[in-house]
């Protein structure tokens, strides 16, 4: 229980920073690529928005003493956050790659897969880092069920 | 038994079954109900909210994009602009100039003719953006999130006299001001429907405009966005006291959160387009035939010619913006790309892009207007009463951005 609220605490703190970047180069109106990570575009004054407040969510639920539903809904729902903001960063890479320009139709598959390497936007490596998290939430949900079974 | 029985009697009646039929139990609260919770809730639902509406944005703008961009423009462009030139009679002619357009035209969109830019647009460009925004709404509707975003919404709504389902429409419009005026039938009373269509029409630029908005001025965009979405607001309190008329109380029942069923979901799709198609669609293409119309005959270099005086003296940006007006009529991202063309202060940008989502909606909004308001207090109501509040707004908002420039020393 410590390690996984550990891990919420350090995962939430994370967002807020990488949100806050993400906000700054909003309003600054610069771009910024580190490594395999790309911090800029359209709707980045959004996407910093979004995760920093998923990061406050995922704090606000480690302050509780002993994680309850309700905590563990907030993690669902600050998950789920990310999952939106990547879920629709990959799909318009993937549509944008799809009309093959002057020439064709549709862009051969390479040029479609080829919209999906690096440099990757913070929601897009953040969603990686909720799994554990939410798979977390549904270990916890499947013991209380146990519970249940056992005790009727 | 006895039909006779009176209105209290009934009601004993009815307690005394319920609780020889009924068991009671506690059932604690489960995740999913607690997700429930907390999208309603102000702390956690407005966040979500913003995450929601960032990925209808990103959505729309994707697959609109996809099939506009990707297919539709190279379609029209390379193959039925240019067939229909060739072989459409009567060229030199009124009729040939309202049905193409200019013979020389290079793209469907200046080509300004109702079978060119008029289907162009129908087809090319509303339908695209309300597939996508229709596929959207109906998957947030069966989720059960959007009688929650209401509930959220709803204190914000009641000052200007809506309730929160009103919030339906103006996402809608942020994609397509087209089906956000088609929604606003779903709002009850003709008071809330007049309100609202008039304050789409006016102060919520569509995803197209935000689009080239946020890759040509992308630093003035919030700030153009906030200072349009305070004018929705302000207006509408404003509105909300002048329009009479009462506002029903709003009473919702919030469903259980569920994952969306295909079939359904494919069924109400299917149902809105084909409503469109039918209805909605025949009445824009009549809309860019009357735009043309007014370009045969001249009036609408008159119209320029008379608002440039406003535009110079009241709202302080150049006469060169006056064909950027007139490409407005037609589609209002368009006419934000032309004024990148001119070469304006930061000053004379931002308000030169107030201005244009200001002072009139676009030829399809227009027609959708003229439709819809007949089923809302009235066709003359609804239109001297947006074309009054726009008039309004361009004065007052547009010239309280001015006096703002004046202050600061910018304008």
């Amino acid at each position: 229980m410590r390690i996984t609220r550990l891990y919420w605490a350090f995962f939430g703190a994370s967002l807020l920073v990488v949100g806050g970047i993400e906000l700054a180069v909003g309003i600054l109106g610069v771009s910024r690529a580190v490594g395999p990570v790309s911090i800029g575009g359209t709707y980045v004054l959004w996407r910093g928005i979004i995760l920093a407040t998923a990061g406050g969510l995922y704090t606000h639920a480690v302050l509780a003493d002993v994680p309850s539903i309700r905590e563990r809904a907030i993690v669902v729902l600050a998950s789920g956050m990310l999952w939106i903001t990547a879920g629709t960063q990959l799909f318009t890479a993937v549509l944008e790659a799809i009309p093959g320009g002057a020439e064709t139709w549709i862009a051969p598959p390479g040029a479609i897969f080829g919209a999906l390497a690096p440099p990757y936007a913070p929601a897009l490596i953040a969603v990686l880092l909720t799994l554990p998290a939410i798979r977390h939430v549904d270990g916890i949900a499947v013991i209380d069920r146990l519970r249940e079974v056992v005790a009727s | 038994m006895d039909s006779q029985l009176d209105p209290a009697a009934r009601w004993n009646l009815v307690d005394e079954i319920a609780d020889q039929t009924v068991e009671y139990e506690t059932a604690e609260a489960s995740v999913a109900d607690e997700i429930g919770q907390l999208m309603v809730s102000p702390w956690t639902g407005f966040p979500f909210a913003i995450a929601v509406l960032y990925g209808m944005w990103g959505f729309f703008g994707a697959v609109a994009g996809f099939f506009t961009d990707g297919y539709f423009v190279p379609l029209f462009d390379r193959y039925w602009l240019p067939w229909l030139q060739e072989t459409f009679p009567l060229e030199g002619t009124w009729v040939y100039f309202v049905l193409v357009g200019d013979p020389a035209a290079t793209n469907s969109f200046e080509a300004f003719g109702m079978l060119t830019s008029g289907l162009f647009i129908a087809v090319g460009v509303v339908v695209p953006a309300l597939l996508a925004l229709y596929f959207i709404l109906s998957v947030l509707e069966d989720s059960g999130y959007i009688p929650r975003l209401a509930v959220l919404l709803d204190t914000f709504f009641h000052r200007i006299g809506l309730h929160g389902f009103a919030v339906v429409p103006m996402v809608l419009s942020f994609g397509c001001n087209v089906p956000g005026v088609e929604a606003t039938r779903s709002l009850e009373g003709e008071k809330q429907r007049f309100i609202m269509m008039t304050l789409l029409s006016v102060f919520i630029p569509c995803g197209a405009q935000l689009g080239v908005m946020l890759s040509l001025i992308p630093q003035y965009t919030g700030f153009i966005l906030l200072y349009l979405i305070a004018g929705f607001f302000v207006f509408g309190a404003v509105l909300n006291r002048v329009v009479s008329g009462s506002i029903p109380e709003f009473i919702v029942d919030i469903p259980p959160l569920r994952w969306p069923r295909p079939r359904p979901l494919g069924q109400k799709l299917a149902m809105r387009t084909r409503g469109f198609l039918t209805t909605g669609l025949p009445f824009v293409l009549v809309g860019v035939g009357v735009m043309n119309v007014l370009y045969v005959t001249d009036l609408m270099s008159v119209i320029g010619m008379a608002v440039q005086p406003v535009l110079t003296g009241w709202l302080g940006v150049p006469a060169d913006t006056v064909p950027a007006l007139v490409a407005g009529f037609m589609r209002k991202d368009l006419a934000v790309a032309q004024l990148s063309a001119i070469a304006l202060t930061p000053y004379e940008t931002v308000m030169s892009v107030i201005m244009i989502s200001l002072y009139f909606p676009c030829v399809a909004t227009f027609v959708m207007l003229i439709k819809e308001g007949r089923n809302s207090g009235g066709l003359t109501r609804v239109l001297l009463g947006s074309l009054a509040t726009l008039i309004a707004a361009l004065f007052i908002w547009g010239g309280l951005f001015h006096l703002l420039g004046i202050v600061m020393g910018v304008a």
